[in-house]
C-alpha cells in the first residue's frame, strides 16, 4: 500500500515539536500545542474508525529491510486505538501539569514528547520490530527525566530503573527474535498479522521458550513480582510528568504486548505456564499490596500501588478468555488515567508543601476543598469503585478469571462437589486486592485531607489554571467511560475475539 | 639427508625460543631480538616448504621465496620503527626495561 | 595492465598525496592548514577515482582483487582515514605535522590494499603497511611519556602478533602449496595437523588486529596514550580492515574447516576457537569497562567487547551472518570515530579525557552533547540508532544458524551491562554541572564532522537497508565465501 497512514502523523507530531524546541521555539507552549494536536487527532480517528471491522485500519506499510521481513507497518484496531487515546490524554495532562525547570527546559519538554512519541509508535505498530523499537525510543528520555530533574536519591533510582528496563527489553528482544525464528524458514517476518495467521495454520515451531522469554521481558517492564523493585523508587524520584507518562502509558506496553502477541500466537504456552503466572500475580496483588499499606510516603505508596494494580491485568491476561481480556484491556486504560491523575495530584501537593510524608499532613480539605475533591475522585477511580472505568474492567476480569481454567471436581464422601481451581483461587485473592487498595487509598485520603488542620497548611493555595483543567479532564473521561463502558467495549469486542 | 620435518623442527624451535625471549626478558632490546627470531623462524619454514613442495613444473614454489624477501625487508622496516620508538621512550623515561613502563595503568 | 593501474589508482593517489604532503612539510612546516587541505584533497581525488572509474577483476593472480564489496570497504576505509585526518589537526603536536599526516595516508593505503586482495603474501605486506605507520603515530606526541609508552606497547604486542600471523600463514602455505586463498580453499578432507596449527596461529595474530582476547592488552593503553586522532584510526579503520580480511581468510580460504561451537555439539574447526575468544572478550571488555574513569580507556574496553560481538557473527559463518558482521563493523567504526571526535574536542577544551572533563558539556556545547548521546546510545544498542540495528541483525542471524544460543545469550546479558557504563559517561556529560569555566575553542571542522557522523549513525538506524542492500544484494558477500557456506 502506498498511502501514508494518519498514524505516522501522530508519531511525527511530538518528534517535530521537539525539533522545534531545539531550534528555539518556546518549550512549554510548543509541547502543549503538539500534545493537544495529537489528542484532537486521536479523537478524529475515533470518529472515522469502523467499529464493526475486526481488522486493522489506517494501515500503511513501508518496507525497511525486505530481506529480514521488516517493514514500518502502522495500523490500529480497537485495542490500539484505546491505547492511543490513553497516550494522547496522559501526554496532554503531563505537559499541562509540568513545571518548567530552571535549566535545560528544552531537553525536559523534548524528553516528555519523546516518551509520548515512543508510546504512540509502539501502540500503532503492527510490525514487531518497530513495536519494540518505539518502546526503546522512550527509554532513554525516561532515564534522563529521572536522573536530571528527579528528586530525592534520583541517581540511584535512575540507575536502577535503567538497568532493570534495559535488561527487560533485551530479554524481550531475544523473545521477539525467537518468535521470528520459530517461523518456517523462507516466510519469516515481523508482521504481527502474518505471524498470527501462521499460528492459526499451525506452522510455527515450539514456542514454549519464546513465551518464557516474552513473559520475563515484558514482566520486568511491567514490574511483575518479583521484578518490581525498580518501579516505586523510580516513580517516587521522577518528576511528576515523567511518572505520569511512564506509569500511565509506557508501563502498559508490556501488558499490551502480552495481550497482543502471546495470547493469539502462543495460547498453549500461556495455558501451560498459567500456574506460574498466577503465583507471581498473586505476589503482585497481596505481597506488594501489603507493602503498599505499610508505606509512609505518598509517592512511594502510589508507586507500589501502580505495581500492585498490574496484578489484575495479568490475571485477565492469564485467564485468556473474551471476558478477562476485555476487562484487562479496559483496566489498561483505567489504570493509566487514574495513576496519571494521582501522580499529577501528588506532584501538585509536593509543590505546595515540600513534603509527601503522610504523617505531616492533615485537614488539607479546609484550605483546598477542590483539590481534596479531585484527590478523592482519583482514589475512588484507582480502587475501581462503580462509576469509574476501573469498575467494569475489574468486574470483567474477575468474571473472566473465575471462569478460567478447567473446572475442578472433588468428591467428599462419594458426593461430587465443585472445588476451586487455581484461577478461582487467584480471583479470590484479587478481590482481596480490591480491599487492600481501598485500605491504603482511603487511609491516605483521610490522613491528608481530614482531621485537624495544622497552622503550617492553612494558607495553601487551591489548585487552579491549566493543571486543574487537565486533571478534571482525566477524571471526566474516567467517569464517562465508567458509566458508558460500551463506548470502549464495542471497540474491543472485535479485537479480543481473535483468540 | 635432512627432510622437511627436520627443517620444521628447527623452525618451530626458533619460534619458541623467540617467543620465550619475548615473554621472559625484561630488556626491550633483547625482546626485540626475540621478535626477530620469530620472524626468521617463519622465513625458514617458508623456504623449507618451497624447497620440498615443487610445483607441477618440478621447480620450487617461488612464491614463498619471494615472500621471504619481502619479510626480510619488512623486518628491517620494523626494526627501524621499533628502535625509533625505543629511542623516543628512552628520551622520555631514561629506561629500556619493560617494568618501568607504568605511566598507563589499569 | 592499464586496468591494474586503474584498479590501484586510489592507492596511488594517496601515496602521491603523502609525498606531496611531506614536500609541503619540508618547505613550509608551519602551514598546517595547507597540509590538512592537501591531504583531504588527495583523499577526495582517491575517492573520486574509486567511485567514478570502477573496475572489477582479478589482477596478478589474486594479489589485487576488486569487486563491489572490496570497493565498498575501500571507500569506507578511505572515509575513516580522512575523518582521522580532520581530527589530527586538533590532536597532533604542531611539530612534524606533515609527517604525521603522511603516515596516516600510508596506513590508509595499507588498509585499502588489505581490502582488495586474496593472497597471503599481499595480506601480510598490507597488514604491515597498515601497522608500521600506526606504531609511529601512537608514539607521535614525543613530549608525552604516555604516548611513547603507548607506541612501544603497541609496537611490541603488534610485532609479536605479526610474527604469530606470519608463522601461521607459512604453515597454511606449507600445507596448501599456494598463497592464494582460492587455491587454499581447494584443500578439503581432514585437516593436516600443520594446518590446524597454522589456523590457530593466524587467529591469534588477528586477535591483535581487532583487539580481542588474548591479544587485547594493548588496546586500553594505546587508546589512552596515543594522540586521539591516531587512536580513532586504530579503533575504526584498522579494525574494519582487520575484520574484513579475517572474514575473507576464514570463509574463503579456510571455509572447509568451520567446525561448530554449539552447546553440546562441538566439532573441531575455527569456529570453536573464535567462540571462546568471543565469549572471553565480551565478558572481559564489558566488565572491565565498568570501572574506567578515562573515556578513551572506556572506549577501548568497549572496543574489546564489540570485537567479541563481531566474532559471534563470524562463528555462525553463513551468508546472512557475514553480511551482519560486515554491516556491524562499518557501523561500529563510524560510531567509534564519532565518539573519538567528541573526545578530541573535549580534550582540546579541557586538556583531558577523564569523566570529569566531560562535566557540563550539555550546557557549554549542547550539539556536541547530543552527538555524544547518539554515539554512546548507538554503541549500547538502543534504537533507533544504527548500533541497535547492527546488534539486532547480528544476533538474529547468529541465532538463525541454530547453534549459538549460549553465545548470544551471553552477549545480550553483557550488552545490558554495557548500557551502564555508557550512561555513566552521559551522566557526566549531561547531568553533572561543570566544575570550572571552560573556554570553548573553535574546532569547526571537527565539530562539523562529528555532527555528520552522528547524522549518519541516525540515518543508518532509520534506513539500515541503505547499507545492507549493497552488502547483501547479488553476489557481494558471496564473493568472499566458499560455496559450501552459502545458504
Amino acid at each position: 500500500m502506498t498511502q501514508v497512514s494518519p498514524l505516522l502523523f501522530l508519531i511525527l507530531v511530538p518528534l517535530v515539536a521537539s525539533a522545534f524546541i531545539f531550534v528555539g521555539s518556546s518549550a512549554r507552549r510548543t509541547a502543549l500545542i503538539a500534545s493537544l494536536v495529537n489528542l484532537v487527532f486521536v479523537l478524529a480517528l475515533f470518529a472515522v474508525f469502523q467499529t464493526g471491522d475486526a481488522s486493522y485500519q489506517f494501515v500503511s506499510s513501508t518496507p525497511v529491510i525486505p530481506s529480514l521481513g521488516i517493514a514500518l507497518t502502522l495500523g490500529a484496531d480497537g485495542l490500539s486505538l484505546i491505547m492511543l487515546l490513553l497516550t494522547a490524554l496522559v501526554t496532554v495532562a503531563a505537559v499541562a501539569v509540568a513545571r518548567t525547570p530552571d535549566k535545560n527546559a528544552g531537553w525536559f519538554y523534548a524528553s516528555l514528547l519523546f516518551i509520548s512519541a515512543g508510546g504512540l509508535g509502539a501502540f500503532a505498530s503492527i510490525d514487531l520490530f518497530f513495536f519494540y523499537m518505539f518502546h526503546e525510543l522512550a527509554l532513554i528520555p525516561t532515564f534522563l527525566l529521572i536522573g536530571i530533574w528527579g528528586s530525592g536519591d534520583r541517581q540511584a533510582a535512575a540507575w536502577k530503573a535503567t538497568i532493570y528496563l534495559a535488561l527487560g527489553s533485551f530479554v524481550l528482544l531475544l523473545g521477539l527474535i525467537g518468535l521470528y525464528l520459530i517461523q518456517p524458514e523462507g516466510s519469516r517476518t515481523f508482521d504481527l498479522r502474518s505471524v498470527i495467521s501462521m499460528a492459526g495454520l499451525g506452522v510455527l515451531g515450539d514456542g514454549t521458550w519464546v513465551y518464557l522469554l516474552l513473559l520475563l521481558g515484558f514482566g520486568i517492564l511491567v514490574s511483575l513480582f518479583p521484578f518490581h523493585t525498580w518501579a516505586p523508587q523510580a516513580y517516587a524520584s521522577a518528576p511528576p510528568p515523567a511518572a505520569m507518562l511512564h506509569a500511565g502509558v509506557l508501563k502498559k506496553f508490556g501488558l499490551y504486548g502480552l495481550i497482543r502477541i502471546a495470547s493469539p500466537i502462543l495460547p498453549e504456552a500461556v495455558t501451560q505456564f498459567a500456574n506460574l503466572l498466577l503465583i507471581l500475580l498473586v505476589g503482585n496483588l497481596l505481597y506488594v499490596g501489603y507493602v503498599t499499606i505499610s508505606q509512609r510516603k505518598l509517592d512511594w505508596m502510589l508507586g507500589y500501588s501502580s505495581v500492585m494494580h498490574m496484578g489484575y491485568i495479568f490475571l485477565g491476561f492469564a485467564a485468556l478468555n473474551v471476558f478477562s481480556i476485555t476487562g484487562a484491556s479496559l483496566l489498561l486504560f483505567a489504570h493509566g488515567l487514574s495513576i496519571a491523575a494521582l501522580f499529577a495530584l501528588s506532584g501538585e501537593l509536593r509543590e505546595r508543601t515540600g513534603t509527601l510524608d503522610l504523617a505531616e499532613f492533615g485537614g488539607l480539605a479546609k484550605p483546598m476543598p477542590f483539590f481534596g475533591l479531585l484527590f478523592g475522585f482519583a482514589s475512588f477511580a484507582a480502587i475501581g469503585l462503580p462509576g469509574f472505568v476501573g469498575f467494569p474492567g475489574e468486574l470483567l476480569v474477575f468474571f473472566g478469571a473465575f471462569a478460567g481454567g478447567e473446572p475442578l471436581m472433588d468428591s467428599v464422601n462419594g458426593v461430587e462437589i465443585f472445588a476451586l481451581n487455581n484461577f478461582q483461587i487467584a480471583t479470590v485473592c484479587a478481590v482481596w486486592g480490591v480491599v487492600i487498595s481501598a485500605i491504603y487509598m482511603l487511609r491516605a485520603y483521610r490522613r491528608i485531607f481530614f482531621g485537624p488542620v495544622s497552622d503550617r497548611w492553612k494558607g495553601l493555595p487551591e489548585i487552579s489554571g491549566v493543571p486543574r483543567v487537565a486533571i478534571v479532564t482525566l477524571l471526566v473521561v474516567m467517569l464517562v467511560t465508567g458509566f458508558f463502558p460500551n463506548l470502549l467495549i464495542r471497540l474491543l469486542a472485535s479485537t479480543s475475539l481473535w483468540l | 639427508m635432512p627432510t622437511l620435518a627436520h627443517y620444521l623442527y628447527v623452525s618451530g624451535a626458533l619460534f619458541s625460543i623467540g617467543l620465550l625471549g619475548v615473554l621472559l626478558r625484561r630488556n626491550i632490546l633483547i625482546i626485540f631480538m626475540g621478535l626477530e627470531l620469530m620472524l626468521n623462524a617463519a622465513n625458514l619454514s617458508l623456504v623449507a616448504f618451497s624447497r620440498f613442495h615443487p610445483g607441477l613444473d618440478g621447480l620450487p614454489g617461488y612464491n614463498a621465496q619471494v615472500l621471504v624477501f619481502f619479510i626480510i625487508t619488512v623486518a628491517a622496516a620494523e626494526v627501524a620503527v621499533g628502535l625509533a620508538i625505543i629511542v623516543a621512550l628512552f628520551r622520555a623515561k631514561q629506561t629500556v626495561h619493560v617494568e618501568d613502563l607504568d605511566t598507563l595503568k589499569f | 595492465m592499464t586496468n591494474l593501474l586503474i584498479a590501484l589508482a586510489p592507492e596511488a593517489f594517496l601515496v602521491i598525496t603523502a609525498l606531496v604532503v611531506l614536500g609541503i612539510g619540508v618547505s613550509a612546516p608551519k602551514a598546517r592548514g595547507a597540509i590538512t587541505a592537501a591531504t583531504l584533497l588527495g583523499g577526495l581525488v582517491a575517492a573520486a577515482a574509486l567511485l567514478l572509474h570502477p573496475v572489477d577483476g582479478n589482477f596478478l593472480h589474486g594479489m589485487v582483487v576488486l569487486n563491489p564489496l572490496a570497493r565498498l570497504f575501500k571507500l569506507v576505509l578511505l572515509g575513516l582515514g580522512l575523518v582521522s585526518v580532520v581530527f589530527a589537526a586538533e590532536s597532533f603536536p604542531k611539530l612534524h605535522f606533515a609527517e604525521a599526516l603522511a603516515l596516516l595516508l600510508f596506513s590508509m593505503v595499507g588498509m585499502m590494499l588489505l581490502a582488495g586482495t586474496e593472497d597471503l603474501l599481499m595480506i601480510f605486506l598490507a597488514l604491515e603497511l597498515t601497522s608500521l605507520p600506526l606504531y609511529i603515530l601512537a608514539a607521535f606526541a614525543k613530549e608525552s611519556r604516555a604516548s611513547a609508552e603507548a607506541g612501544l606497547k603497541y609496537f611490541l604486542i603488534g610485532s609479536v602478533a605479526a610474527a604469530f600471523l606470519l608463522y601461521g600463514l607459512s604453515l597454511i602455505y606449507g600445507v596448501a602449496g599456494s598463497t592464494n586463498l582460492r587455491v587454499i580453499a581447494k584443500l578439503s578432507g581432514d585437516p593436516d595437523p600443520l594446518l590446524i596449527a597454522g589456523i590457530a596461529l593466524t587467529l591469534l595474530g588477528f586477535a591483535f588486529k581487532i583487539a580481542v582476547v588474548p591479544f587485547q592488552l594493548w588496546a586500553p593503553d594505546v587508546y589512552e596514550g596515543a594522540p586521539t586522532a591516531a587512536a580513532a584510526l586504530i579503533a575504526s579503520g584498522s579494525k574494519v580492515a582487520g575484520v574484513f580480511i579475517l572474514t575473507k581468510i576464514l570463509t574463503l580460504g579456510l571455509g572447509h574447516w568451520t567446525g561448530t561451537a554449539g552447546w553440546g555439539q562441538f566439532a573441531p574447526g575455527w569456529a570453536p576457537v573464535l567462540a571462546l575468544m568471543a565469549a572471553a572478550s565480551v565478558v572481559l571488555g564489558n566488565v572491565a569497562a565498568l570501572v574506567q574513569s578515562n573515556v578513551k580507556r572506556l572506549l577501548a574496553y568497549s572496543a574489546i567487547a564489540h570485537g567479541g560481538y563481531l566474532l559471534i557473527g563470524l562463528c555462525a559463518a553463513d551468508a546472512p551472518s557475514l553480511t551482519a558482521v560486515l554491516f556491524y563493523v562499518i557501523i561500529y567504526a563510524l560510531t567509534t570515530a564519532g565518539a573519538f571526535g567528541v573526545v578530541v574536542i573535549v580534550e582540546k577544551q579541557r586538556g583531558g579525557s577523564h569523566l570529569e572533563d566531560f562535566e557540563g558539556l550539555g550546557k557549554s556545547s549542547p550539539v556536541l552533547a547530543l552527538c555524544l548521546l547518539v554515539f554512546l546510545i548507538s554503541l549500547a544498542g538502543i534504537p533507533p540508532l544504527a548500533g541497535f540495528f547492527g546488534k539486532f541483525y547480528l544476533f538474529t542471524s547468529a541465532l538463525a544458524n541454530g547453534r549459538h544460543l549460549w553465545l548470544v545469550i551471553l552477549a545480550v546479558a553483557m550488552n545490558a551491562v554495557s548500557l551502564y557504563y555508557y550512561l555513566i559517561v552521559l551522566k557526566h556529560a549531561l547531568v553533572l554541572p561543570a566544575p570550572k569555566e571552560t573556554v570553548p575553542t573553535a574546532a569547526p571542522a571537527s565539530k562539523f564532522l562529528v555532527v555528520l557522523l552522528a547524522l549518519a549513525v541516525l540515518a543508518l538506524g532509520l534506513a539500515p537497508n541503505a547499507l545492507i542492500g549493497p552488502l547483501s544484494n547479488g553476489q557481494t558477500v558471496k564473493n568472499i565465501i566458499i560455496n559450501t557456506l552459502q545458504k
